[in-house]
């Protein structure tokens, strides 16, 4: 070995040992916790050869146009909470320092979404805040003052990204809003920027995509309790930040957690292509319907040939199934959109810029990225329906569809807000439901059920144990959880299994590239351990959305809050009549359902109650109660009262904290 | 148990002055005593979020249409929860100030009378409280989850308590409009009925203790306070 060779090799150890020491000094925030397995550090040791790391173009865009970061790590609610906490995260920034518990391509996501502060994307005309809050907020620069596109998720940082702007580059008014689409992360900090009073009189506008009301809300509302439930699993909101627990969320650090509100917008876009002048500035608005959300859009400045992306391209696969729990999306339409863009705008565009990330520069590049993310998804769609189609179902989709190989090198379409895995079970979910046709599965017996007997002829909980840590100790960590998982549900007690296999769920966690089945699977193995984990949620539903919530949809949400057993026998009408807006609903309650159609009114209701929509608000953000409105005036029974009484001892009261996983539901603080 | 006995002497305080801390002082007031142990975490006053169709009671909105209906017909003086600065320690007073005044029935009616307990709840401003009679003594516990298995259920509201506090409404009335609602064994609802009956009666007894003893005591203060017309 030469004397050159030798020294190289121990420089290599070196830095081998560094790294992994790094990561050593940083303790397991759970006491029960695991390092990574020697299983699970040679597969991360295999990626880190197979992936390629040597491509740093998005570490290039990522810094470019950096102005300043803040002094700050922290930002604050109003309410006193924090808000937002990149400091949290600061394990990140270790430069070169690997981590086993983290898969390297999430490694290297989680590190370029460490940018934060404030960044220039088109010389004096469009600047960034990143890092800000789950989306980045836009600044694009009018003839007098600012075009803000996507305001973040909370006031509180939303406020902080303007004040950053302002003091590097000089004051501006806010002279219009742009919500790219419904999800909150693009609209919940608007009142930390401009005043609704502003946007009543039409000094500002908001301009949103089409439907945009309609959507904003209806997302997520009917399984609005499931779905926070399931964000502790999705967005692992109850983990602490930390190689062993939360490290990224695939499109921006994590969830601010102010007080989102949402201002009613002044106008919204329904033409597919719209253009529109504010501030002297040109704009082409493309309507993107069911894409990424329900209602979305993408926006072009023709005189700069800069291109707004909305959330349409991502440097990840996005979503098709939500693990937190939403309808299903269109892969193909997606694509499809995807590709109208590139054949609109996307040929000539020389910048490209979005709600995440960071922007692409160059004709060449902005074509490369919009074909790759036009592909992967296209491509989900069709390989997926051409094995369906072949037999595979949702249960074997995920084992047998393959990325190819082309766009499994290229970092914008792997798989980090949605696994491939997930999201080709969802394309199958989407077109032939969750049935794989085999009988079996058609109506199993529940896991609680089927459990007992499975670890009975196992013959009991020790041999099972015996095996699932034979199975550990191989990493065979799906196998061990398949036999584990059924002596966990036998025997929710059983504290030996439940910790075997939140070991199992560990491991899998760390082997994870998306920090969604990441999240979900250190957060059961949390929940395992030490039982469902006592804190604050996101705050997903404050007053700006309910009061966004038609009264259908409200009365709606009451129909599945009536628990059927209670209501059998009950049998009324009720005529609601809102005479503010015009509308008038009748509800019935039969059959122990409740029902509701709005625009009829039943010939004899047993109870007619009359108030106006502003006043049934009130009472929709829990500001008073029915009650009080009736005994102030503003509420008018006509019929029978107790009718209200029956329909109240019918309905339940959510509880987020269900239990998941079994033998879980211990609190602790 | 965490009883308050706290005494406070308050017989230099002026009447108008009293009126405004009474509800303040009633609730450190040991004349009646207040078992704060079962301090509920859902009552109107102490979470900001009540809930849709969440009326503490199935009374509730029959109260409710009640209440409205005596306010149009100038019969009753609605307690306005914008203008309500006493809150939670007002309705607690109020409450209070009724204990008191059972007391004193039952050591006139029927100082050995059977053991009873009262959950007593204000719809309007969905509070729960429990008085119960035990030997002749009462004690109040305001702010508890809900009816305690075996009362009498009281359900009426706090406009209503103060109108028949106030001397505004007699009880009879107040039964009749449907402002207040009994619900138990007939027996003991009798006997509540006829204990409220004879609490609420317009009665001089109060300042001719009061110009017995030359002092008044909190009580009698307290009480004194009251009977000017709430507007």
């Amino acid at each position: 070995m030469t004397r050159i060779l030798k020294t190289a090799v121990a420089v290599a150890c070196f830095l081998s040992f560094a790294s992994i020491s790094q990561a050593e000094e940083i303790k397991h925030f759970d006491k029960k916790g695991k390092p990574p397995s020697r299983h699970t550090i040679a597969l991360h040791k295999e990626i880190q050869k197979s992936l390629p790391f040597n491509d740093r173009r998005d570490f290039e865009e990522f810094k470019r146009g950096f102005i300043a970061a803040p002094d700050y790590t922290q930002i604050k609610a109003d309410d006193g909470q924090v808000a937002w906490d990149m400091g949290r995260y600061n394990f990140l920034n270790k430069k070169d320092a690997i981590y086993y518990s983290i898969h390297p391509s999430l490694l290297r996501q989680a590190r370029l979404n460490m940018n934060y502060g404030l960044y220039e994307v088109l010389k004096d005309k469009i600047y960034q805040v990143r890092g800000f809050d789950l989306a980045n907020i836009t600044f694009v620069k009018g003839k007098t003052g600012w075009i803000i596109f996507d305001t973040g998720m909370s006031p509180e940082t939303a406020r902080a990204a303007y004040k950053l702007v302002t003091k590097h580059l000089g004051k501006r008014e806010i002279v219009a809003v742009v919500h790219s689409h419904t999800h909150a992360d693009h609209w919940g900090g608007v009142r930390g920027l401009i005043k609704e009073e502003d946007v009543r009189s039409g000094k500002i506008p908001i301009i949103v995509p089409g439907n945009f009301q309609k959507h904003v809300v209806s997302e997520n509302v009917y399984a609005g309790n499931a779905m926070n439930r399931r964000m502790y699993y999705q967005y692992g909101t109850l983990l602490n930040a930390s190689p062993y627990g939360h490290v990224d969320q695939a499109i921006g650090k994590n969830i601010s957690r102010g007080n989102t509100g949402l201002i009613v917008p002044s106008r919204e876009i329904f033409k597919d292509l719209e253009e529109i002048t504010i501030d002297g500035l040109k704009m082409v608005f493309q309507l993107t319907p069911d894409t990424e959300a329900p209602a979305e859009m993408n926006t072009y400045f023709p005189e700069w040939k800069a291109l707004w992306i909305a959330e349409n391209i991502v440097n990840s696969i996005h979503n098709i199934y939500t693990l937190r729990g939403a309808a299903l999306r269109d892969a193909l339409n997606w694509s499809r959109e995807i590709n109208r863009t590139l054949y609109l705008f996307g040929q000539k565009a020389e910048v490209m810029f979005g709600s995440h990330h960071w922007p692409r520069w160059g004709n060449e590049r902005i074509q490369e990225i919009m074909r790759v993310q036009r592909d992967i998804y296209a491509n989900m769609n069709n390989q997926v329906l051409n094995l369906a189609n072949q037999g595979s179902t949702i249960n074997t989709i995920h084992n047998e569809f393959k990325v190819p190989q082309s766009l499994k090198n290229h970092w914008a379409a792997r798989g980090y807000h949605g696994s491939v895995e997930h999201n080709v079970r969802g394309v199958v979910n989407k077109y032939l439901g969750y049935w794989d046709c085999n009988p079996t599965t058609l109506i199993p017996l529940s896991p609680a059920e089927s459990a007992p007997l499975y670890v009975e002829m196992m013959g009991g909980a020790d041999p099972i144990i015996k095996k699932g840590k034979e199975l550990y100790t191989a990493g065979s960590y799906k196998l061990a959880m398949e036999i584990l998982n059924k002596l966990v549900h036998a025997e929710p007690e059983n504290q030996e299994a439940k910790d075997l296999l939140a070991d199992v769920f560990e491991q899998l966690g760390y082997q994870q590239e998306s920090p969604s089945v990441r999240n979900s699977f250190l957060a059961g193995a949390f929940e395992l351990r030490n039982g469902i984990r006592q804190g604050n949620n996101v705050k997903t539903a404050g007053p700006d959305a309910i009061r966004a919530m038609s009264t259908e949809l409200f009365l709606e949400y009451l129909g599945i809050r009536v628990d059927s057993s209670k209501a059998e026998g009950m049998q009324f009408t009720i005529n609601l009549i809102t005479p503010d807006n015009g509308e008038k609903l009748v509800i019935e309650m039969s059959n122990a359902t409740l029902t509701v159609l709005k625009g009829f009114q039943a010939p004899k209701a047993d109870l007619t109650i009359t108030i106006n929509r502003a006043d049934l608000i009130d009472v929709m953000i829990q500001k008073t109660t029915l009650p009080q409105q009736i005994i102030q005036g503003k509420a008018r029974l006509e019929g029978d009262p107790l009718i209200l009484a029956k329909l109240q001892s019918t309905l339940i009261d959510f509880e987020l904290n269900f239990e998941i996983l079994p033998g879980t539901k211990v609190t602790k603080e | 148990m965490t009883q308050l006995e706290i005494k406070v002497k308050v017989s230099n305080v002026a009447p108008s002055v009293m009126k405004s801390i009474l509800p303040f002082l009633l609730l450190i007031d040991g004349s009646s005593r207040v078992d704060d142990s079962s301090r509920a975490i859902a009552c109107g006053y102490h979470v900001a979020t009540p809930r849709f169709l969440n009326a503490p009671h199935p009374t509730t909105y029959v109260i409710a249409v009640a209440l409205r209906k005596a306010a149009d017909e100038k019969c009753l003086t609605l307690i306005d929860p914008k203008k309500n600065t006493t809150g939670y320690h007002g309705a607690v007073g109020k409450l209070m100030a009724f204990t008191q005044r059972f007391e004193r029935v039952m050591q006139d009616l029927s100082p050995e009378g059977p053991s009873i307990g009262l959950s007593i709840v204000l719809v309007d401003v969905t509070l729960w409280s429990r008085i119960v009679i035990k030997d002749g003594k009462l004690k109040l516990q305001p702010h508890v989850e809900g009816a305690a298995s075996g009362d009498v259920v009281v359900s009426t509201a706090e406009s209503v308590l103060a109108a028949m506090l106030y001397g505004e409404l007699s009880f009879q009335e107040a039964v009749a409009r449907g402002l207040i609602h009994f619900e138990g064994p007939d027996i003991k609802v009798s006997h509540v009925k006829q204990l409220i009956a004879s609490s609420i009666r317009p009665t001089n007894r109060i300042s001719s203790i009061a110009s017995q003893s030359g002092k008044p005591t909190l009580k009698q203060n307290a009480s004194v306070a009251k009977l000017p017309r709430k507007r």
